[in-house]
């Protein structure tokens, strides 16, 4: 039997400790909680929301373009921190032909590669990977995860030296360059990689919260 | 001990958690993933001005049978063969209505798929009300109907649906189970005769298992 306590926040946290912003969505409703995610199109018209389905969770599907690409995130406000943050989350992608991405960014209305953190799933590469920009430049690791379209769960730990990918609790990737250094945003992107069909992200879980 | 994360709290990161929701009926107004619906009537959804009172969804007046809930408008999340569902809800009229919370397959006025916890003033107990696509069943708990907020567990396996209130088990149905993907709900209608019929909710939580 856990131990139970008279607050959430004691289940996290001693009353001593101050805590630092956390978010936490569950994705089970009528609709997609809009007041807080932001769709955006980045090429094509896609959509964001709710699945009709057990586990569904929400989603972002791109448009029908081979090119198309959505996401969704805060709509540039960035309260994590790109040095001392935790993002966890169960997603998958669930279309092939198409690049996932997980994670963090600096600006959640554009397509910007810079001071962004995330685990990326793309179908034509043989692993999935970790990926991060600092101002000027963007890098790519692999993890050591094949890769998949099946639902995932998923950890990124930011701290001022590096960046660790944990799949299913296993640290599958550490990355050491190229490390974001601006305020980031919660983010989940889909992008068609090729063949003319929507694509879509799914997540069922997501939180978020400096260290 | 406290927990690194929420997740952590209900999986260990090694686990790919299944879907989760809660809600704690606190705000100026119902949170937005909910679908306020008068499948009869015109009903009142309120948050309620008062220390624990949580939501309250009180009936129209105009005719016997108005109901009005509010659901998850069709996005069945839910398993109906590996779900839990926990709520703390009462009923406040004390004559000729219904309160009712738990699990629906579909969003229409009379839902067959069904495994709700219900407190009517006709009947002498709490009881479970569950079926499948086309019959019903009411399992009596030993509870007696009343007006206090009660703490409702029901637990849907491919083989039984089970009520737990205040923490005992108190029904068990394995007859017209629901068979197919359910959303959560929450109703107030009246019965017998026309009037305004009113039931609140302070908490709600369902997840697959």
């Amino acid at each position: 039997m856990p131990a139970t306590s008279a607050s959430l926040y004691e289940q996290l946290f001693p009353l001593t400790t101050v805590m630092k912003q956390r978010f936490v969505d569950n994705f089970s409703g009528d609709a997609l909680d809009t007041d807080r995610w932001t769709h955006s199109d980045l090429t094509g018209t896609g959509s964001s929301g709710i699945s009709d389905a057990v586990d569904g969770g929400g989603f972002v599907k791109s448009g029908g373009g081979s090119a198309d690409a959505s996401q969704m995130a805060f709509n540039g406000v960035g309260q994590y921190a790109y040095n001392a943050s935790v993002c966890i989350g169960v997603t998958k992608t669930a279309t092939t032909t198409s690049f996932s991405r997980f994670g963090f960014t600096s600006n959640g209305t554009t397509a910007t590669n810079l001071n962004i953190a995330d685990f990326e799933n793309n179908s034509s590469d043989t692993y999935t990977s970790l990926r991060s920009g600092d101002a000027s430049t963007t890098s790519v690791i692999n993890s050591t995860t094949a890769q998949h379209v099946n639902w995932t769960a998923i950890k990124l730990e930011l701290t001022a030296s590096n960046i660790v990918l944990y799949e299913e609790g296993v640290s599958t990737a550490t990355k050491t360059t190229n490390l974001p250094v601006a305020s980031l945003e919660p983010i989940l992107r889909i992008e068609s990689a090729s063949v003319a069909t929507v694509k879509e992200i799914s997540v069922r879980y997501m939180e978020c919260y400096n260290t | 001990m406290v927990f690194n994360s929420v997740y952590e709290m209900f999986n260990p990161l090694t686990e790919v958690r299944k879907q989760h929701f809660w809600d704690w009926f606190s705000g100026d107004d119902l949170h937005n993933r909910w679908t306020k619906r008068d499948n009869s009537g015109t009903g009142v959804f309120n948050m309620v001005d008062a220390v624990d009172e949580g939501f309250s969804i009180t009936t129209g007046a105009a005719a016997t049978n108005n109901r009005s809930r509010i659901d998850h408008n069709n996005k069945r999340w839910v398993a109906h063969n590996g779900s839990e569902l926990i709520a703390v809800v009462r009923r406040v009229t004390t004559t000729n209505m219904i309160c009712q919370v738990g699990l629906h397959g579909d969003a229409n006025t009379s839902p067959t798929e069904i495994a709700v916890y219900r407190d009517q003033t006709s009947n002498t107990n709490k009881v479970l009300f569950n079926g499948d696509a086309t019959s019903t069943t009411s399992t009596d708990s030993s509870i007696v109907v009343d007006e206090n907020y009660t703490n409702v567990k029901i637990q849907l396996t491919s083989s039984s649906a089970k009520m737990t209130l205040a923490g005992v088990l108190e029904a068990t149905s394995t007859t017209n189970l629901p068979d197919s993907k359910m959303q959560p709900a929450f109703e107030s209608r009246n019965i017998t005769s026309a009037g305004a019929k009113e039931c609140r909710i302070r908490y709600f939580e369902a997840y697959n298992t």
